[in-house]
């Protein structure tokens, strides 16, 4: 139990890393309640950040869970996604946590997609400032590579540099600081997504910076 | 016998609704960054006159006036590669223009005066990779023909913050949000046009336009 954290709403939206049992929304959900917050969690697998301004239907399915409730997930049409403003409504987060970075790191591409990636994430962050809730954004970790999903370290590197540049007025956690690269192991063939042992030490990792960060400090005043 | 057939068609209905909320064990691969890429085209009017721009099939048009920030539109986003064609409009006498932009570029197509009474375009590119939600991201466009060097100048110190900026070109740099009050002149020659920028916000990005009209310098800026 964190004396900071308890008592709080916690909103937390992301991608796959958050569409299926055993990945951040069933272990950094489960660190959060045990810190004594109140957890509504929203996987939208294979999307980039500006996507959670509107409802969509994510190429790949989507998962969600409210608080101390089963874990949902959807596919196809019904897995359309509410869009951030209404998710606040109806929640009220005091803190919204973003873990996206993976989706928007074109790992295929000769380049990282600044552009793009600046468009998707300034939408999003201008409708989290709009909220008026506090937020962090968790950014992608290491992986592996070689995988189908071309997973690099200098792209994820990169691409996890840029993020802290541009999230504000969210506080950038750098995934890349809680393991060494390649420590956590992924899916066969994958690169990207961990294997159960990974999310746990994903979503506990992020979550002891959560609870040491001073956006909690900021929220209690 | 039957109640097993009844117990085989509830499974099966049942597997059909779950067929909707599919249940995958792991993720899909999916391609991660830009399903295509972009290119950015606004117009910035730099005459003496208001101008309409009308877009090549005639759906949409955007008037720019020849006030202050009225004078430039918006960045439209366009597929790059792709060929952009618009008329523009003014004193009833109609120019087009023509523009492809290359992934990611922000194109300003520049409306000038011309030879009698008629309007040129000029275009500038940049390809900006300065993003940064903390700090403000300012930039000069050097619109006037004569004028070989720009410069902008500002602050409490009246510090240079970009210069040496060619006709039909940009430089663009990050600065942190400040107040900020700014001369933009030619260098080497007298008279210099003032611009208020107020208080610059994090994360936004500026536009600051010299352009000469009847002789006189003039600076207007825009947020992109």
């Amino acid at each position: 139990m964190s004396l900071l954290l308890a008592g709080l709403t916690v909103l937390v939206i992301g991608d796959s890393h958050l569409s299926t049992k055993d990945y951040l929304i069933t272990t950094l959900h489960d660190e959060l309640m045990r810190n004594g917050a109140r957890v509504y969690s929203y996987g939208a697998c294979g999307t980039p950040s500006g996507a959670w301004m509107k409802t969509m239907q994510p190429p790949c399915g989507s998962a969600f869970r409210l608080d101390d409730g089963p874990l949902r997930i959807r596919a196809g049409e019904a897995g359309s996604t509410k869009p951030l403003p209404e998710l606040v409504n109806l929640h009220h987060p005091d803190l919204i946590v973003v873990v996206n970075g993976d989706t928007m790191a074109g790992y295929k591409n000769a380049s990282l997609p600044k552009t793009w990636i600046w468009n998707e994430v300034s939408t999003l962050t201008k409708g989290i400032k709009a909220s008026g809730a506090s937020c962090v954004w968790v950014g992608p970790a290491w992986g592996n590579e070689g995988g189908k999903n071309g997973k690099n370290f200098p792209r994820v590197k990169e691409m996890s540099e840029y993020l802290a540049d541009i999230v504000s007025p969210c506080i950038y956690i750098n995934s890349l600081a809680m393991s060494k690269p390649g420590e956590w192991g992924t899916l066969h063939d994958d690169g990207q997504h961990f294997t159960k042992a990974g999310y746990q030490a994903w979503g506990s990792a992020i979550s002891r910076v959560i609870v040491s960060s001073d956006v909690l400090q900021k929220i209690k005043r | 016998m039957r109640n097993c057939a009844r117990r085989m068609v509830g499974l099966l209905l049942a597997a059909t609704c779950a067929g909707t909320v599919l249940v995958h064990a792991e993720p899909q691969l999916y391609e991660t960054g830009p399903s295509e890429e972009s290119s950015y085209v606004r117009f910035v009017n730099a005459t003496e006159q208001d101008i309409t721009v009308i877009s090549s099939q005639g759906s949409a048009k955007v008037e720019l006036t020849a006030q202050a920030e009225g004078r430039a539109s918006r960045f439209f986003p366009v597929k790059s590669g792709s060929k952009l064609s618009a008329t523009i409009q003014s004193n009833n006498r109609k120019i087009p223009v023509d523009v492809v932009g290359s992934p990611w570029e922000y194109i300003t197509i520049a409306v000038m005066p011309g030879s009698q009474g008629r309007v040129k375009t000029k275009l500038v590119r940049e390809t900006p990779s300065d993003f940064n939600a903390m700090r403000s991201s300012l930039a000069l466009f050097n619109l006037d023909a004569q004028c070989g060097a720009a410069v902008m100048q500002g602050g409490a110190k009246n510090v240079t913050i970009l210069d040496k900026i060619q006709p039909f070109t940009v430089q663009r740099r990050l600065v942190n949000p400040v107040k900020l009050s700014a001369t933009v002149a030619c260098a080497g020659r007298s008279g210099g046009a003032s611009v208020d920028l107020s208080q610059l916000q994090p994360g936004e990005r500026y536009s600051v336009f010299l352009l000469t009209l009847k002789n006189t310098r003039q600076a207007f800026f825009v947020r992109d």
